[in-house]
């Protein structure tokens, strides 16, 4: 039990310090998750002023949702494929270690160390908000928020992309994920999808359920239909949607192990 | 002769990029079939439109720029007399041939099947995906050689198509983003200033690539450690 | 070919200075140069092929100098270059790579370029895989393919960059037999860490370390540099004591044989026996004293 805690351990700890001191990580990361929030700042602003505090964090953490994930997920989808191109894999089937205890641990360090730009900017955010609306609650709030709405949605990216760099051409990755992260925003009554559903990683039943909310400010700026929810909005099913979102990225990330082994028997 | 490096470099770079083009075709269809299937007309000719002038764009960007993301022989290459900056045009060139291949030819079954949305007409109208294709291309080289990382250009470019897509709105609500802007056709609010959107498009496409020609000029940038 | 190098510097973004006003002269016929890892050679090398700029000092190779970007491409006219860590395609097969190669290198006329690429191909000894595709091919049949390719144009200069790392002991003979019988009127620069490679093939050779040339001279010399400082001591008990550099032990069964090199004091000299020093030796007496050199500098 001790080893597998200490290659879960090791592994974490490694990645989250490689992920952390990549350049061109933070540049990007940041650059891209403060650019747009301030493209849209007027906008932004003018939607914060008509609403109250819960709304507006609803609002700002709905809009980081809306593009992060791709970002987040194309950043970490060259992890796993970066191991077999620097024949680090081979190295590591000869380790004694458990190989799947190593890549849970990798898998968590680097989400960890890709989380920490967007977490910065969601709260400078709130920072923002908490100054425009007068509002100490503000804070509270968006720790909530990125709890509820965020964190499941960057989870099942991670467990997405992980899972598809064990097995796609990595160019092709990027756009698979931003593929599947547009699909998964289209309202069903464009495209069958499982967006809008309790399933659905883009946060909606946490928004209206616990944040009394909607993402139809968002709806209504570009060109993808976001549609209606289901009928069954209520504060349980704010919290079932993002447990139900955890689970099955978690339900993906188990099935890493088994994708990175089939590729490099061990 | 020339025309065997032309055929080698389609080699090199294996059938892969045609797959991924064709894919991203064949996702663009199916989608459209399936919206016609179960919405309606109008928003099965807007995906296909947006398919081809902002989808398929991204696709060919990533591919054009993969071949100054890695080469496994880059030192070598850059002892030879042939300027390394001609080989990667042609490799660029060969890799987003496929999407725009792709992209012609759903624009064709869009004009024969009377599901053509540019105001523009059919000839002009080719803009809709010709000035995407070029400024695509040229900025997913130009971020991958500026910050040697084509992991970064990706998705700088994919987390762009997905914002104008989800909140457009930012871009088409303020002027001087109009040149960033790539689904001025799908998007009929933005009809007023295509001639001008497409021209600034191309614009930005022929800065960038004498950008990314002159970043080339200083072979050692190639060939330090991705830092990503 | 003549090649001059005259206070040649290289800095690095971030500061590194890679090498430090480097002089050096080199005529036609082989040359060696040897050093530590991280001593600057590849970057010399790469300067020398036209892969990296200088940031300061000026090499000219017969009239032209690579500062300037015409001449560069004319120096890479008439270069074959071997990088220490040649990249290959590995989806292509071993005909087409060269064949690629040689377009690259400006041979238009196919018939004459196909004839060369079968010739070469012979050479190293593996028309019998010219239809083999790369991926597929051992660590030696690569470093055979990359002198292949070095040797399309028939270059005048042809720098080679550690060709034998990697290699078994009858591929590195191979390997270096065929730099010899190359070397003719041509320039070949061979930059390696194996001192036995520049044993059996170059009469010249500098030494570099820490971006400096520390030595420039011909083997005689540097074999001469040691001679009086180089000891056989057999003693059954530990190594001698003092500044000595271990270069060989011999377990003898009651007693171990030490071959020894450094200012080896009279105590010890009376265990051992003083002995003609090889090129090995000579290059451990230089870097040593390098390296005491500018220890003594720095105190």
């Amino acid at each position: 039990m001790r080893v597998i805690g200490r290659s879960f351990e090791t592994a974490m700890r490694n990645e989250f310090r490689m992920q952390s001191r990549r350049r061109a990580m933070w540049l990007t990361m940041l650059g891209v998750s403060t650019l747009f929030p301030l493209l849209a700042l007027h906008a932004l602003d003018e939607r914060f002023a008509q609403e109250g505090t819960l709304r507006a964090i609803a609002d700002w953490t709905n809009f980081l949702n809306l593009w992060v994930p791709i970002a987040y997920g194309i950043v970490l989808a060259d992890r796993i494929p970066r191991d077999r191109r620097l024949r680090m894999d081979e190295l590591f089937a000869t380790f004694p270690t458990n190989q799947r205890y190593r890549l849970w641990g990798k898998a968590l360090g680097v989400a960890l160390a890709t989380v920490v730009p967007l977490l910065l900017v969601a709260l400078a955010g709130a920072v923002h908000i908490s100054l425009r609306l007068h509002s100490a609650e503000v804070m509270k709030f968006e720790v909530v928020a990125i709890c509820v709405i965020l964190l499941p949605a960057l989870l099942f990216m991670t467990a997405v992309c992980l899972l598809l760099s064990t097995f796609v051409w990595p160019p092709a990755i990027g756009f698979i994920c931003a593929g599947l992260w547009l699909f998964l925003q289209v309202s069903p009554t464009m495209l069958p999808s499982l967006a809008n559903s309790l399933m659905s990683p883009t946060g909606s039943y946490a928004i209206a359920g616990l944040f009394h909310s909607d993402r139809g400010w968002a709806g209504t700026q570009g060109l993808v239909p976001l549609g209606p929810l289901g009928p069954a909005v209520s504060a349980q099913s704010g919290v079932l949607g993002p447990v139900l979102v955890t689970v099955l990225a978690a339900v993906l990330l188990g099935a890493l192990p088994a994708a990175a082994g089939r590729r490099n028997p061990v | 002769m020339r025309e065997n490096v032309w055929f080698l470099e389609y080699r090199l770079l294996t059938w892969r990029p045609a797959g991924l083009a064709a894919a991203g075709v064949g996702a663009v269809v199916s989608l459209a079939l399936v919206a016609t299937l179960v919405s309606s007309h109008n928003n099965s000719t807007q995906l296909l439109t947006g398919g081809i002038e902002l989808g398929l764009p991204l696709v060919a960007g990533g591919l054009a720029a993969l071949p100054a993301g890695h080469d496994s022989a880059r030192e070598l290459q850059l002892s030879l007399p042939t300027p390394y900056r001609r080989t990667l045009l042609r490799r660029s060139i060969l890799a987003a041939m496929w999407p725009a291949l792709g992209m012609a030819t759903v624009s064709i079954a869009m004009v024969t099947t009377h599901r053509w949305m540019s105001s523009a007409g059919i000839v002009g109208g080719q803009l809709t995906w010709i000035a995407p294709l070029a400024w695509s291309t040229t900025m997913c080289c130009l971020v991958t050689v500026a910050l040697r990382s084509y992991v970064a250009a990706l998705m700088v470019v994919s987390v762009l198509g997905g914002v104008e897509l989800l909140i457009g709105s930012i871009f088409r609500d303020q002027s001087w983003l109009h040149p960033l802007y790539l689904p001025a056709t799908t998007d009929t609010l933005a009809h007023s200033f295509w001639w001008s959107n497409r021209l600034d498009l191309l614009g930005t496409a022929v800065v960038a690539a004498l950008l990314t020609g002159r970043l080339l000029r200083r072979p050692e940038c190639l060939l330090q450690e991705d830092a990503a | 070919m003549r090649i001059h190098i005259h206070e040649l510097t290289k800095t690095f973004p971030g500061g590194i200075q890679a090498l430090r006003g480097i002089n050096l002269d080199i005529e036609s016929g082989m040359f060696g140069l040897l050093g530590p890892n991280g001593a600057g050679k590849t970057t010399l090398m790469r300067i020398l092929a036209g892969v990296f700029l200088p940031s300061g000092g000026t090499v000219r190779i017969d009239t032209w100098d690579l500062a300037v970007d015409r001449d560069r491409t004319a120096v890479k006219c008439v270069l074959g270059y071997l990088p220490q860590e040649l990249g290959l395609y590995p989806d292509l097969r071993a005909r087409e790579f060269l064949d690629y190669i040689a377009v690259l290198k400006g041979m238009d006329h196919t018939p004459s370029r196909r004839r060369r690429v079968a010739e070469l191909l012979d050479t190293v000894g593996l028309a019998g895989d010219a239809q083999r595709k790369l991926g597929t091919f051992s660590g030696g049949m690569k470093q055979r393919i990359g002198i292949a390719q070095a040797l399309l144009n028939d270059p005048r200069l042809l720098i080679v960059d550690e060709p034998t790392a990697g290699l078994d002991p009858e591929e590195r003979i191979r390997f270096r037999n065929l730099l010899s019988d190359l070397a003719g009127d041509r320039t070949v620069l061979l930059s390696t860490h194996i001192v036995e490679d520049i044993a059996q093939t170059c009469r010249n050779l500098a030494i570099m370390s820490t971006g400096a040339v520390v030595f420039r001279g011909t083997a005689a010399d540097l074999i001469d540099a040691a001679r009086d400082h180089v000891w056989l001591i057999s003693t059954p008990g530990p190594k001698p004591e003092g500044n000595l550099t271990v270069v060989s032990t011999l377990n003898l069964g009651s007693s171990v044989q030490y071959r020894v090199v450094g200012e080896v004091s009279p105590q010890v000299q009376g265990q051992g026996v003083p002995t003609e020093p090889s090129l090995e030796d000579g290059y451990v007496w230089v870097m040593r004293s390098y390296r005491d050199a500018v220890s003594s500098a720095v105190a």
